[in-house]
């Protein structure tokens, strides 16, 4: 009875929680909202299917000679192989087929991007492109409310740091608020400068290669302010929603006056855009040529890795004249051995070691968790830290949540998993410190950063678990400068070469650079 | 490989001739989905083919009160809404994923087979879309669960454009003019209404009053969730 009652009121704080969170979500809308009118910009680089199309075609209209318009088929048939146009999808078990009512015949339709809407045999998709390679000013002045900023251009310019106006003349009409605060550290300030250069001298790609807790987004704050400056286009692609939405506010506060779009699936604005869009990597199906910065984010992870129609989704959203940045913890040898420009951050922005994880042998039978992790719970209740448990599969983190909250029943546990319904509310509750035990299957692995927390994982002789997996897990720990250093434990049934190469992995970038 | 058509899971096969492709392979539902789908047990609503939980002497639920002695003599239907089918049906309808709905086929015919032992000339008349809709969705919802019976089919309704009902309340569906229109005459005097989802039945009752002053005798509607 007693547990019922807890978890009763647990659920209403996470209700309380998730009202707040709502309620902000909320203003946010709202604030998109009130963003400026549609410029020619609003459309230029979309890719959309006929009736998206026709709900727009009398805007786009309006812009005459700026936009042109190209139309292409949404899918194409050959005899051995089925194409769509949207998403790029040729895998025969993605395609489905049905009568169709309008043109009477037998008509195929792509399954993989079904939930962006369909392209069927009979869609046409429309390519929506800026006529001028060079923005012209006069949409920027053709609201009241824009005239008044595009008349102090230049003065709008913040810079906190100690960061030196260049001399390149900002734009006519284009503005951009910069307050960002912190000082970068060295190594930081080294690839910041790359990526700025990169950009200024339109490098067609370039991977920047720093360890988890970095400080990866602060790197880019410089490029992107120098993209927009220049008039150009960023986006930022991320794997997943979570992170998008974490990063959202980092942006706004740094970037105060311009419009950041934070664009992904369920989000309701896809007919909205912005000089900085922020998106899930799957929305770069809705772009064609849009972007001059485009930034993906974890390129070795899921849905990146081994995803050939995403690759060629990103190459496609990228203007040709563009500069592609790929950030990445744990690069896959393919990308090292393509020899792309790289940078390389060895140390986190706190310049402290990352934490080198510890493996145990630890046998893990379905309902009996092994001693060696209480014992080491013993350890870590000292430390007065969070801890974060990976397992493997959902079924496992069930298991595991049920036993501890058995086995410790004063302590305060949940368990998330990717098709968790209420999946934000219990990472919002476990960063507020309302719970102490976070049990999570990979979804938490990578992007999140939790001020104060030991790692465990167990079964970590998983197949899930692969090298780049457990060096991002590992670099959870100590991620606050305040708490530079935490406990990180592989329990597994036998060593494999993920664990060791990980643990290999850290240890070398650790000796790069704190010999 | 044969897949779950609403998972994609892989259907494990005993190995035998239809690999070669000698005999038509339908496809069909995963376990992992069977369990989630719940068929409805009798005893059912003499009128709406709802499960009742109490075995009462009337054997019919409050909401049918309405309905007693209009055209539409019964319904019968597939499935309990459940959250697990009303996704699949949301894909099906709103997503527009037409093959979601073809590993129902051997259920969808088996059970109005069931529900039709006396009568054998009977034809199935699909609820219709307004034009509108239709030109978005491309393909009717009705008549595709119509076509897995492989019974004879007559489109004899039109529909004129109106809100979703989907998006309406009960008490607004209530109020609504019929927007059923006749498109030809029938042509069968028994005939079976064939809809996605019998919800508070307005849509199905509408569509019947049209077929009887169009002079049908028998109308009964078969839907696949209740």
């Amino acid at each position: 009875m007693r547990i019922t009652t807890e978890n009763n009121q647990q659920s209403d704080q996470l209700r309380e929680l998730k009202k707040e969170a709502d309620e902000r979500e909320m203003e946010k809308v709202a604030a998109s909202k009130r963003a400026r009118p549609a410029t020619g910009m609003t459309f230029s680089g979309r890719l959309l299917l006929d009736y998206e199309y026709q709900a727009v075609e009398a805007a786009i209209r309006a812009f005459g000679s700026q936009l042109t318009v190209t139309a292409e088929p949404g899918l194409t048939q050959s005899l051995w192989q089925r194409k769509c146009h949207r998403c790029g999808n040729t895998d025969s078990a993605l395609f489905g087929q049905f009568p169709c009512a309008v043109c009477e015949h037998t008509v195929a339709y792509c399954k993989y991007c079904l939930v962006f809407g369909r392209v069927t045999r009979c869609t046409t998709l429309y390519h929506i492109s800026e006529h001028h390679a060079d923005r012209p000013q006069t949409h920027a002045s053709e609201s009241g409310e824009n005239e008044a900023k595009v008349q102090v251009q230049g003065a709008n310019l913040v810079f906190s740091t100690g960061m030196q106006l260049k001399d390149t003349p900002i734009k006519q009409g284009k503005w951009v608020s910069f307050q960002f605060a912190s000082q970068l550290s060295p190594r930081q300030q080294f690839a910041s400068d790359r990526i700025v250069e990169a950009i200024q001298t339109g490098l067609p790609e370039l991977l920047v290669y720093a360890v988890c807790g970095a400080g990866k987004t602060e790197m880019l704050f410089y490029g992107i302010l120098e993209a927009l400056r220049s008039g150009k286009r960023v986006a930022l692609a991320s794997p997943r929603a979570d992170v998008v939405r974490e990063l959202y506010p980092r942006f706004t506060t740094v970037f105060t006056e311009i419009d950041v779009l934070c664009h992904y699936g369920g989000s309701n604005n896809h007919d909205q855009e912005a000089p900085l869009t922020l998106l899930t990597t799957h929305q770069l199906i809705r772009y064609k040529q849009a972007f001059d910065v485009l930034v993906i984010d974890e390129v070795d992870a899921f849905p990146f890795h081994n995803d050939p129609v995403l690759i060629q989704l990103s190459k496609r959203a990228l203007k040709t004249s563009g500069t592609m940045i790929y950030l990445t913890a744990t690069p896959r040898k393919a990308h090292l051995n393509e020899k792309l420009p790289t940078v390389f951050v060895p140390s986190r922005f706190h310049n402290h070691p990352l934490p080198v994880p510890d493996s145990r042998y630890a046998t893990f039978t379905t309902h009996h968790l092994p001693k060696r992790f209480f014992h080491d719970y013993a350890k870590h209740q000292l430390t007065q830290r969070q801890l974060l448990i990976f397992v493997p599969t959902v079924s496992v983190a069930a298991v595991v949540e049920e036993t501890l909250r058995k086995q410790l029943p004063k302590t305060t546990i949940a368990a998330v998993h990717a098709n968790d319904c209420e999946r934000i509310e219990k990472v919002t509750a476990f960063r507020l410190r309302h719970t102490d035990v976070l049990i999570t299957t990979t979804i938490l692995e990578r992007g999140v950063t939790f001020p104060s927390v030991n790692v465990f994982v167990f079964q970590a002789d998983h197949h899930v678990f692969d090298e780049a997996a457990l060096v991002q897990i590992a670099g959870r720990a100590g991620r606050s400068p305040h708490d530079p250093t935490g406990m990180v434990i592989f329990y597994h049934r036998g060593t494999t070469r993920a664990i060791k190469r990980s643990i290999r992995a850290i240890t070398a970038m650790n000796a790069r650079c704190h010999p | 490989m044969s897949r779950c058509s609403v998972c994609a899971n892989s259907l494990a096969r005993p190995i035998s001739w239809t690999y070669l492709g000698i005999d038509k392979v339908t496809p069909g539902l995963c376990q992992t989905c069977l369990d989630a789908f719940v068929r409805i047990k009798a005893p059912l609503c003499r009128h709406c083919g709802r499960g009742l939980t109490i075995e009462g002497e009337e054997k019919r639920c409050p909401d049918c009160a309405t309905w007693e002695g209009g055209p539409l003599i019964w319904n019968r239907s597939l499935a309990e809404r459940n959250p697990w089918l009303t996704e699949v049906i949301y894909r099906f309808k709103y997503r527009y994923d037409y093959e979601v709905i073809l590993g129902f086929q051997s259920l969808v015919q088996a059970a109005i087979k069931d529900c039709l032992d006396e009568q054998t000339a009977v034809v199935l008349v699909p609820v219709p879309l307004s034009q509108e809709r239709l030109h978005v969705r491309k393909f009717n919802q009705a008549l595709a669960l119509a076509e897995m019976a492989g019974l004879k089919i007559d489109q004899c309704l039109s529909r004129m454009e109106t809100e979703k009902q989907a998006k309406k309340s009960r008490q607004a569906r209530f109020a609504a003019s019929n927007p059923f229109r006749l498109a030809h005459p029938p042509a069968a005097t028994t005939v079976l209404l064939i809809d996605d989802i019998y919800t508070t039945g307005v849509t199905l009752h509408h569509a019947a009053e049209v077929l009887h002053a169009a002079g049908v005798e028998k109308i009964y509607s078969f839907t696949l969730a209740r």
